[in-house]
């Protein structure tokens, strides 16, 4: 079999979920129980793109935007309601099992691992899992173990593992049997900032090295920015961008939110000055939220300045929500701030 | 399919090693679980013991003969039990979506759940049974020859056949309902607990359930009765036995058809 120019071909998807209604009451539950009567919503509408060896993809959309169930159909789990999808060249619920070989998943914030066993173990077994020659698992595992730093957790039982300690090990196990295409649904969520970084830089240097395909789907904007080269919006089931990760910064400007509890009410005084780059974006008691643009005005120095004009109780730094991003789309935002 | 099984027999293999050895490292939980497990299906067998005290048969079943129906049912439910304790958790797999790393598996769903969790220590049940077989055989003085083996075989066989096909279905019903209901219960110990007696003493729709709706009884009842030698005043002794098998086969196709409908539910819906 020739190998397809593309990787993931998705023509016309469409999924379909009926939903039924709950009905108040006695008389509402006796009737749902006869009545096959539900709403149909679609989670994904009318979706086409198509995936070449070596990209690194991202998918963004907002919780409920439909990433989850397009990923579910591209791995096999899902069938499609209508419309035409094939990963490496074949439909992927008919061969699910086939091309499980070559597809590596990672579900955030579930887990793969023996919950009572220690991580070694687990890969062993998925080693059994998926025919790796014993000493070929060996070495792979030991690369992996290496980059991501698990020597130490290697013994210790899965349950006492850290969350970030359990995904570096969740990584190790989907990539174990080399796929070509790697697929991470929300693979940062709920990690802290240090976690965070060092799952990007692996997947950075995952990609740099072995030119696997990524798609990786995010609500987090700091996950597609430094990782991802090309960007693929969705929401409400419809795809609404496509394109390269600068045009989608040119929408979203890849500004960033820093927002300050002051110890005075924030409109008293002097008002604030501000550097170049930088606005207020809301403003109520206490809180105040700047708006800033990192190239101008990176985010240490705008702290100092702030820190020299007010007595400052608290700070928090932000990315700009993706349903911001979404908004701006809709908008038809093609730059902002100038 | 045959690779399938291979890799499977080999992860089955190995997690009934990392089952060896975890419990190796808790030796006293181990052994706490298997002699409470043992003491409390040991209790059921003293009660046994103390009803005969007060009667002479049940349903024209010695003492003895009840006893090793009794052996038998722990045997096959206990042993059912131990072969589907990756079914166990079926409704926190499902609620958690970590039944969606089941289906990204280069393996059957059902062959994967089956081998990813081997629980040793509920082996108790069925070694009680085992006792309790071997002292009933002990005290029957039967003439042992190789049909009376081959009787035993089958029957433990199929009995197990058809409680690991109702675990099954047990953990198939969280396709539609998250909830874990208490419905197949009645079917598994309910019913190992039925066929602790001969099935000639209950009622006709009652012994119809348990022998073709939901063949436990007809499993245990059956090859026990051409076995020790008994008259069956129901009739399904002689042909029953050779039957036993493809009623215990059909069950279990019936129930593997049940997983499929729920599989197939689960991916039209996603749970």
């Amino acid at each position: 079999m020739t190998e397809p120019v593309e990787i993931v071909r998705v023509q016309g998807l469409r999924k379909e979920f009926r939903v039924l209604r709950h009905r108040g009451g006695v008389v509402g539950a006796v009737r749902g129980l006869f009545s096959r009567s539900g709403r149909t919503v679609r989670a994904v509408d009318d979706v086409s793109f198509a995936i070449r060896p070596g990209e690194l993809v991202g998918y963004v959309g907002a919780n409920g935007a439909g990433k989850s169930t397009t990923i579910k159909i591209l791995v096999g789990i899902l069938r499609a309601t209508s419309g035409s999808v094939r990963v490496f060249g074949r439909d992927p619920h008919r061969f699910r099992r086939q091309n499980a070989l070559r597809i590596g998943v990672v579900f955030g914030q579930r887990t793969q691992l023996w919950w009572d066993l220690p991580p070694s173990e687990s890969f062993q077994l998925l080693g059994t899992l998926y025919r790796i020659p014993a000493r070929e698992l060996r070495a792979r595992r030991d690369e992996l173990v290496d980059r991501l730093g698990l020597g130490a957790v290697l013994d210790v039982p899965v349950r006492k593992l850290s969350l970030g300690q359990r995904m570096r090990c969740e990584l190790t196990a989907s990539l174990l049997h080399a796929p070509d295409l790697v697929i991470l649904d929300e693979p940062t969520i709920g990690l802290d900032v240090v976690a965070k970084e060092e799952v990007r830089t692996f997947l950075r240097k995952l990609h740099a090295d072995r030119g696997t395909t990524l798609v990786l789907t995010s609500h987090d904007l700091g996950d597609i920015e430094r990782l991802c080269s090309r960007v693929l919006v969705i929401d409400e089931g419809r795809l609404l961008h496509d394109g390269d990760v600068e045009s989608l910064r040119r929408l979203f400007g890849h500004r960033r939110i820093l927002q300050i509890d002051l110890r005075d009410d924030a409109a008293q005084g002097r008002a604030l000055e501000l550097p170049r780059g930088c606005e207020v974006l809301e403003q109520s008691g206490h809180r105040i939220q700047l708006e800033f643009d990192p190239d101008q005005i990176p985010a240490p120095e705008l702290i100092r300045q702030v820190l020299v004009q007010r007595e400052i109780l608290d700070l928090k730094l932000q990315e700009r929500p993706i349903e911001d991003v979404v908004r701006r789309i809709y908008r038809g935002d093609r730059r902002e701030g100038d | 399919m045959a690779g399938d099984l291979r890799v499977w027999t080999r992860v089955y293999g190995a997690m009934l090693a990392a089952s060896v050895r975890e419990q190796m490292s808790y030796r006293g939980s181990f052994v706490f679980e298997l002699v409470g497990r043992l003491t409390v299906t040991g209790l059921e067998l003293v009660a046994l013991f103390f009803l005969f005290q007060h009667i002479e048969s049940i349903a024209g079943w010695t003492k003895w003969e009840v006893v090793y129906l009794y052996g038998m049912a722990s045997i096959c439910l206990g042993m059912g039990e131990a072969l589907t304790t990756g079914f166990d958790d079926m409704p926190e797999l499902i609620r958690s979506g970590s039944f969606d790393y089941v289906l990204v598996r280069p393996l059957p769903a059902l062959l994967f759940v089956l081998g990813r969790d081997v629980k040793l220590r509920i082996l108790g049940r069925s070694l009680q049974g085992a006792f309790a077989v071997c002292i009933s055989v002990m005290h029957l003085q039967l003439d042992w020859d190789v049909s009376h083996l081959a009787l035993l075989a089958t029957s433990v066989i199929c009995g197990v056949t058809v409680y690991a096909g109702l675990f099954v279905a047990s953990a198939a019903q969280c396709f539609w309902t998250v909830e874990s209901t208490e419905m197949f219960n009645a079917f598994t110990y309910g019913g190992a607990q039925m066929t602790e007696y001969p099935v000639s003493l209950y009622p006709g729709w009652l012994r119809s359930i348990f022998l073709y709706v939901v063949p436990v009884g007809f499993v245990s009842y059956v090859p026990a009765v051409a076995l020790l030698g008994k008259t069956d005043p129901l009739g399904l002794s002689p042909w029953g036995v050779w039957a036993t098998p493809l009623v215990a086969g059909t069950f279990l196709g019936a129930c593997l058809f049940f997983w499929r409908l729920g599989m197939r539910r689960y991916e039209g819906a996603g749970g």
